[in-house]
């Protein structure tokens, strides 16, 4: 059985990535682990086989791709002296929108009595918690799974997330992300990382072995589950 | 002119300063993208896109900070070909006609015009396609660096943004992919050399 402790020094030595004691700790290996010298055979065969089957390269229709561009960049790049060039009209512009904006938010404050959005009036600091707290109970179990992720037996399957309970995760995490900005930005980071974690589940297919150890990472790298534990006492 | 005047110039609205710096790295993009997605069409629309943002942000690249231009473009480069194929992942990316990419090689092996290499030869890149099309988007990414761009991993990490033992775990995960997947046509190919 080759040593998982070659595995990736192998590959990498390949790949001419080790320095010079990593390289000479490789070599002295391979000498007494026919296991790995297997392994180092065998990966070269792969990696021949892929140069001997590459891909010519064909040449770009660059007239092609210059008009595109050229219809894609019809707004100027920003100048140094741009402010120069802008027409007179533009400042006139300006000011009226700036004296319209100031007028409508002076007459909403003084005018009207202040009302809040729906949505700021309907939740309030010990909902939005209440809010995260059901989330996080939701979402919790799925993470724990993922966090004692082991790489399946040969004939096991991946477990797949449903679809529209993933959906429904990403849409909350969005309005959550929407009223946290509003409330305590300190969580957002946190939110942030629960969206990438759920659009690598979401992404995830049949037989992918990678995207769970890379989310295992992720939640243990991130401290995801106990970041959870400390937002539900708070 | 050297690099630093042609972006000052490209900078300063200057459209001959422009091309002249898209054309000089166009054919470096366009290569990483095709080795991406596998298809011409695709390709070229990454290059536009390419070209398109480092436009936009031109105004923002300093080249007195010791950056230079060809590295930047091909950061963006690489960004726009990770995110070209996350919006299109629902679409299947077909590749080239393989007849059209081997007719660009028929000149370079003797093998060319044997119908029968042609089929085996694009079978087997068939096969390697879908095996990179089983990683993620940056782990291909990575191997097509550090595999078909010959980059070393350092290199990578900067490009992406991210630590090299980051790159070093996330190659050899790719790699241990790539030969799972290909060990039966490995095997088979290895047979074939011993039969001849």
């Amino acid at each position: 059985m080759k040593c998982k402790k070659y595995e990736e020094k192998i590959i990498l030595y390949l790949y001419g990535e080790l320095d010079e004691s990593d390289k000479a700790e490789v070599e002295n290996h391979l000498k007494e682990c026919p296991a790995c010298l297997e392994d180092l055979e065998y990966t070269k065969k792969v990696f021949k086989l892929v140069d001997e089957n590459k891909d010519e390269i064909p040449e770009a229709n660059w007239e092609k791709c210059w008009r595109e561009i050229g219809t894609g960049t019809q707004v100027e790049p920003r100048r140094q002296k741009s402010f120069l060039l802008v027409p007179h009209w533009v400042y006139a512009a300006a000011v009226l929108l700036v004296v319209f904006v100031l007028g409508a938010l002076i007459g909403r404050h003084w005018l009207f009595s202040p009302q809040e959005s729906p949505l700021e009036s309907g939740i309030s600091q010990g909902s939005m918690n209440l809010a995260l707290n059901e989330y996080i109970n939701e979402l919790k179990p799925i993470l724990i799974e993922y966090a004692n992720y082991t790489s399946p037996e040969k004939g096991e399957e991946t477990i797949l997330i449903d679809e529209k309970i993933l959906r429904s995760l990403l849409i909350q995490n969005l309005l959550l992300k929407d009223l946290v900005a509003k409330s305590d930005p300190s969580l957002a980071p946190f939110l942030e990382d629960l969206d990438i974690i759920l659009k690598e589940l979401s992404n995830m297919q049949k037989g992918d072995e990678l995207t769970p150890s890379m989310i295992k990472e992720l939640i243990h790298e991130r401290e995801i589950l106990f970041k959870m534990e400390i937002i539900q006492t708070m | 002119m050297d690099e630093p005047s042609v972006v000052k110039s490209a900078q300063n609205g200057n459209k001959e300063a422009l091309r002249l710096l898209f054309e000089e790295n166009r054919q470096k993009i366009f290569s990483l993208a095709f080795q991406y997605v596998k298809n011409v069409e695709d390709a070229e629309d990454i290059l536009q896109e390419t070209f398109i943002k480092a436009y936009r942000f031109l105004h923002k690249f300093e080249p007195q900070n010791g950056i230079r231009f060809s590295p930047w473009l091909y950061r963006i480069g690489i960004n726009c070909s990770i995110d070209y194929l996350r919006r299109n992942k629902n679409r299947k990316l077909e590749r080239s006609d393989p007849d059209d990419l081997d007719s660009l090689s028929s000149g370079s092996g003797s093998s060319g015009s044997d119908p029968e290499y042609t089929r085996d030869r694009s079978e087997i890149r068939e096969k390697i396609d879908q095996t990179l099309n089983r990683l993620s988007g940056r782990q291909k990414m990575i191997f097509i660096l550090k595999h078909y761009q010959e980059l070393t991993t350092a290199e990578i990490a900067e490009y992406l943004d991210c630590s090299e033992g980051s790159v070093k775990r996330q190659l050899f995960r790719a790699v241990q992919v790539v030969k799972k997947h290909l060990k039966g046509l490995v095997m088979e190919n290895s047979y074939e050399m011993q039969k001849i």
